[in-house]
């Protein structure tokens, strides 16, 4: 075979092939690595070892009170059943969260993404270290209205209550005249 | 010879049930009261159908059941018996219509766990939940705690005999005064005592870490009666580690301990002789018990800084010791530790605090005469032939180890082992992991409330049914339900 007629890759050409190689490597895994997984609060609950120190993406809803403590502040999420705890150093994030879930209100659904951590720096809790977190809708006041069932259920009882009461207060009057 | 009841024992029973049943009435009014401050409109609908179906129940029994024979201890110990099932199942009338149940089992599986301070929840959206529904699950505890039948004879009973058979009943094995009306009213004394000071402590520590002053009151009432009642409810589904408090950690164990030492030793330690809790069997052989424990539960975790030692290992050991069932890990953490640590746990729910407190399980005073005995049988075998030799240990006063004390004993020993490998093979035949089996069993038996994760909304019918059973009978611990079972075979039989 006739090398000759290949054309020649100089020297020069070759280093800027490896460069752009490795700076295409480099920009890929750097991606990567600030990837954040879109989870569900089940899968990091039920998978920590998989999601341990990494970054991830999750909707919840907003439940109870923000918390403070010596080392930062807590709030904590529920979804589908389930609940984590979200950590952060800077109040400033709370301030975007209008509706706290409880019993009159449905809280804020937000994004949240965050750091996982199996056992967390922090006294050793499992949590996500907040680094975002993006109001998706806005919590609202429930309406909770009494069903005509349950009014007729409580006036009947009631009414049935009262009048046994009765009977029994006739029947140990008659007792102590007898 | 067995006696076998008569109709007229029937209605004797039914006319002291109906007087418990009111007085579970009356404690209705509480979170109907809550519903009404707080402006709970729905719940407050639930508590009026609570209330009343319970009162009119109550009358009802009065009215058409009169009491036709003097009472005696099997009136008492059935009376007990049904007591419990009735108030739990009048007891899930309100949180059932609250909508957190998917079914009434669901609700009476819940009222159950509650009125016998166990603490597995079936309850759905548990953080949504309202003020007067979390005030009733929490007082269920107290109730059941400091003992309904407890609160009834110390206000309404007169004669002596009922009153000793209602204590004895729901399985207090010893009064504290010679009075047992007395020892109800001294047991309800020390409790408010603690209450006033508890709620104090859990007020300032969740008003710090920033809840508002109302959530603050009403949450300082309900960890008070879950940790001194060793319930162990919450107001939230990640239970303690809900609040991320460190101080607030500490006042649970506090008040956790207290509520299992025995209510006879707070009046020695209150009346009589403070060195009594450097003497007692009951405390030495918790001791004994605690470290052997903590040892086996941190052997995996060698190597770990304070902070996961304390909470990983020290507070969940301490809450099943207890009876408690407060965690401060959050979900799927505590079935993730090995197994050697899980088995302490296992281990720690199935001895349980002292007689006579709050707590459930096999008991601290059983445990240390079991150990005692062995070892005195070890030392019989070694002594000359002939030798006299008597066993003795201290509580309160120098006790002899009788055949009878040994016999009780392992009795309820052997019971409490039967009942916990019976739910755990039940778990196990419908397809849970034998580990998570054995540890919901014992947690339910011994009315703990740590969970495996096996208590859910959607576990089979037939284990709630199981667990509710064991809730039941392992808070009265056996004997009153077979008084009661083996009374209503007999009269079926004639």
């Amino acid at each position: 075979m006739n090398t000759d007629s290949m054309p020649k890759i100089s020297f020069y050409r070759c280093t800027q092939i490896v460069f752009f190689s490795l700076t295409l490597i480099f920009l890929f895994s750097l991606t990567g690595w600030a990837q954040s997984y879109e989870v569900s609060l089940e899968k990091l609950i039920k998978t920590p070892e998989k999601y341990d120190k990494k970054k991830v993406l999750f909707k919840s809803e907003i439940i109870g009170d923000p918390l403070s403590t010596k080392e930062g502040s807590w709030f904590n999420v529920q979804s589908q059943n389930h609940n984590m705890s979200i950590f952060l150093k800077d109040h400033s994030s709370i301030d975007k969260i209008t509706y706290w879930g409880n019993y009159k209100r449905k809280g804020d659904i937000v994004e949240i993404e965050g750091v996982f951590y199996k056992n967390g720096p922090v006294s050793n809790q499992r949590a996500v270290h907040l680094i975002s977190l993006e109001v998706v809708r806005q919590g609202k006041e429930l309406k909770r209205s009494v069903c005509v069932k349950k009014k007729k259920a409580a006036l009947i009882s009631l009414v049935i209550f009262l009048t046994i009461g009765v009977i029994y207060l006739i029947r140990i009057k008659l007792w102590h005249k007898k | 010879m067995i006696i076998s009841p008569t109709k007229k024992d029937l209605s004797t029973i039914l006319n002291l049930l109906g007087r418990l049943i009111l007085g579970l009435s009356f404690f209705m009014l509480v979170p109907l009261l809550v519903a009404l401050v707080t402006d709970e409109i729905s719940p407050l609908f639930d508590f009026i159908i609570g209330t009343t179906v319970s009162g009119a129940l109550g009358f009802f029994l009065l009215v058409f059941f009169p009491i036709k024979k003097e009472i005696s201890w099997v009136h008492t110990f059935f009376t007990v018996s049904l007591g419990w099932l009735f108030f739990s199942l009048l007891g899930a009338i309100p949180l059932v219509l609250s909508g957190h149940f998917s079914s009434f089992l669901d609700a009476w599986f819940e009222a159950m766990s509650g009125f016998a301070t166990t603490g597995l929840i079936l309850v759905q959206d548990l953080d949504h939940m309202s003020f007067a529904h979390n005030s009733w699950r929490h007082l269920t505890m107290f109730i059941g705690g400091q003992g309904i039948i407890l609160a009834t004879l110390s206000i309404l009973t007169q004669t002596r005999k009922v009153a000793v058979g209602f204590y004895l009943g729901e399985g207090r094995q010893e009064r504290i005064l010679p009075n047992v009306v007395g020892t109800a009213r001294f047991i309800w004394k020390v409790s408010f005592v603690y209450l006033i000071l508890g709620v104090a402590a859990f007020f300032f520590i969740l008003n710090r870490i920033g809840l508002s002053s109302v959530k603050s009151i009403f949450q300082a009432f309900w960890l008070f009666f879950a940790a001194f009642d060793t319930g162990g409810f919450t107001p939230y589904k990640q239970s303690i580690a809900y609040y991320h408090s460190f101080y607030l950690e500490i006042a649970t164990l506090v008040f956790m301990i207290l509520g299992a030492f025995n209510f006879n030793l707070h009046f020695w330690l209150w009346h009589k002789d403070k060195k009594e809790i450097f003497k007692n069997f009951e405390i030495k052989t918790f001791i004994f018990t605690f470290f052997s424990l903590t040892l086996l539960i941190y052997i995996p975790f060698l190597g770990s800084n304070f902070s996961q030692l304390f909470r990983s290992g020290f507070y969940q050991l301490i809450s099943a010791h207890t009876g408690c069932g407060f965690t401060n890990l959050e979900e799927g953490v505590l079935m993730g530790f090995p197994l050697l640590s899980l088995l302490a746990v296992i281990f720690a729910m199935m001895i349980g605090g002292g007689v006579c407190s709050t707590t459930g399980g096999i008991k601290l005073l059983r445990v240390g005469i079991i150990f005692k005995t062995i070892c005195a049988e070890v030392k019989r075998w070694i002594m000359p032939p002939g030798a006299v030799f008597r066993e003795k240990y201290h509580h309160l006063n120098d006790v002899l180890l009788s055949n009878k004390k040994i016999r009780n004993a392992f009795i309820i020993f052997i019971l409490f082992i039967i009942t916990y490998m019976a739910g755990a093979l039940v778990a196990i035949g419908l397809g849970y992991p034998a580990t998570a089996a054995l540890f919901e069993s014992v947690s339910a038996t011994a009315n703990v409330g740590l969970s495996s994760g096996i208590t859910s909304p959607s576990m089979p019918s037939i284990l709630k049914v199981v667990y509710i059973v064991q809730m039941w009978i392992g808070r009265l611990e056996f004997i009153a339900v077979f008084v009661a079972l083996g009374a209503l075979l007999s009269f079926f039989r004639k």
